[in-house]
């Protein structure tokens, strides 16, 4: 894999490729996106995280200019407006929702077709971005034909065409084998050391963790909270996990030590969060009261399980 | 937009449909044609002018073009590809437009010619002048512009193929029936014949067509073709599109 390429980070800091100020979209009586401030700078990779409906596509969709906002302002590449320029434009690369394509052409002719509407002059681009994404021995197979990955592939490889200078890819790893999401991360990870701003949301936080250098957490249209990769390692929270078989005994124990931070993870996993936690402390009380423990150990909190958090969060 | 309309042909000559339906157009123009020949020879330009008074079939098979080459991009999304390359919403429609019409002008011409060509087999060039054979052709492509005008309308406003087939159906031939029926009954809705789309190209060449009847026809059509487009252009611009 890769490694992010921190440095080159640090000389673009503050440069925003994309800002967002108070970017509303209302249909009807439903605020889809409510007020969001984005800020995405110059070489990050700026992973947005919502459930479903928290108006990740809404909001990609107005950066794209397939929506009008209802209010507010998007200013790309120094350009502000109510509307995104077509000079702008022309400098994104985008895959938003299903990827739609000629169903009677195979991938060389659709992307032929894209290359010559998008006016690039480089006839053998084409070919480059076939192989780039790993199309180049889809032959003459139709695009109807292409399992839900070869389609997820040909959009990114259509995102590609034109060397953008910000990519905004809206789930592009779903529907891709476990090789296939390697490939798009490793993918994703070269276009970025080449300077190319990426903007992508993903269901798979897990692996969106792997490559993301910056987080957006939408929820019910809001922008809850923006944070750096750095911020987000420092804030993540360290907790005991006790993993037993007998939860409820476990809790009575814990509040009877007087332990407050305590979380129910699963039916058989219990956390600790309260600092300063003596371990052998713990481990022996339990013991004591004859609790069967099976693991005890210490974990940090993932994006995931941020994520998980804010969302259950009040101050949301 | 010049773009769009390279990729569209670029697509067109990639996809069986395409000779398919030249293929069709041309069948039905020759078997016409040998209809009216079987019964006594036509010279070319009296065949030519037959065949443009009897064209009005050509336009399903430009409302299969439109189907195939725009109502689709708005079934299989790809138009969001398009917008979100750089090209705006006016650029698109018109891009669309401007593609439907040079198919339109190639299925007409093709009409056209091939009528000329067996014509000119049959009773040789005949009387009639180029210039009445061009004012037919002219007219002809006129009303075909503004059914393109119209289709284009309505793929944007209905963004499905089979909403795009009934109104076409309805727009081409119900004013027509309408009014030839009532006609009977209010014999001063004669005056909306040429609003219909339909004027007869018999009577548009005959020697006693007046100037005025000649300007409406042109008119008319023109009315619908600026009509459809700003409307199209103004309601697309303004479409989130999904």
């Amino acid at each position: 894999m890769l490694i992010l390429d921190m440095e080159k980070r640090e000389q673009y800091n503050n440069e925003p490729v994309l800002t967002t100020e108070k970017l509303t979209k209302r249909y009807n009586q439903k605020l889809a996106v409510d007020h969001v401030f984005l800020s995405v700078n110059k070489g990050d990779i700026y992973g947005l995280v919502g459930r479903n409906g928290a108006g990740k596509t809404t909001l990609f969709r107005m950066i794209c200019g397939l929506a009008a906002p209802t209010y507010g302002t998007i200013t790309l590449f120094g350009q502000k407006g109510t509307k995104v320029s077509q000079r702008c434009l022309s400098r994104i690369g985008s895959a938003i929702e299903y990827p739609g394509f000629y169903p009677e052409l195979d991938a060389k002719s659709n992307l032929e077709y894209f290359r010559i509407l998008k006016g690039v002059v480089k006839k053998n681009a084409v070919n480059e971005i076939l192989e780039l994404v790993g199309l180049s021995d889809a032959g003459k197979k139709k695009f109807r034909d292409f399992s839900l990955g070869m389609k997820q592939r040909l959009a990114i490889g259509l995102a590609l065409l034109g060397d953008p200078d910000l990519l905004i890819l809206d789930e592009p790893i779903n529907g891709l084998d476990p090789l296939g999401i390697v490939e798009v991360r490793e993918l994703l990870l070269e276009l970025n050391q080449k300077s190319i701003t990426i903007l992508i949301s993903s269901h798979l936080l897990s692996e969106l963790s792997l490559i993301a250098t910056r987080y957006g957490f939408l929820k019910e249209g809001k922008l809850v909270r923006e944070i750096d990769r750095e911020e987000l390692e420092q804030q993540s929270r360290k907790a005991f996990s006790i993993k037993t078989a007998e939860t409820s005994r476990v809790l009575n124990v814990l509040e009877a030590m007087g332990f407050k931070d305590v979380q129910v993870v699963s039916l058989n996993e219990v956390r600790i969060y309260d600092h300063n936690i003596d371990s052998q402390e713990v481990i022996e009380t339990l013991l004591k009261h004859k609790v069967k423990i099976s693991q005890f150990s210490e974990v940090g909190e993932n994006l995931e399980e941020y994520f998980v958090s804010l969302s259950q969060g009040e101050e949301i | 937009m010049m773009n769009l309309i390279k990729a569209d042909f670029y697509r067109l000559v990639k996809t069986k449909m395409f000779y398919i339906t030249l293929l069709l157009s041309i069948g039905f123009t020759v078997v016409q044609d040998l209809s009216y020949l079987s019964r006594e020879p036509i010279s070319a330009g009296n065949l030519t002018k037959l065949a443009a008074g009897n064209s009005d079939f050509l336009w399903y098979f430009i409302l299969i073009f439109s189907l195939s080459m725009m109502a689709n991009d708005f079934t299989l999304k790809t138009h969001k590809n398009v917008l979100t390359s750089g090209l705006s919403r006016t650029g698109y429609y018109l891009g669309k437009g401007v593609f439907l019409a040079l198919l339109a002008f190639l299925v007409l011409f093709t009409h056209f010619s091939l009528s000329y060509v067996l014509g000119y087999l049959s009773a040789g060039a005949g009387a009639l002048s180029f210039f009445s054979i061009l004012i037919s052709f002219g007219l002809q492509y006129l009303l075909t512009l503004a059914v393109v005008a119209f289709l284009t309308f309505v793929i944007v406003f209905t963004q499905k193929g089979t909403a795009t087939i009934f109104a076409t159906i309805l727009f081409i031939t119900a004013p027509m029936i309408a009014i030839r029926l009532l006609q009977r009954v209010l014999p001063v809705l004669s005056n909306l014949i040429p609003f219909d789309l339909r004027f007869n190209m018999l009577a548009a060449l005959s020697q006693s067509v007046q100037s005025g009847d000649l300007l409406r026809m042109i008119l008319v059509p023109l009315f619908w073709i600026l009509a459809f487009n700003f409307a199209g252009i103004w309601y697309f611009g303004k479409l989130d599109i999904k």
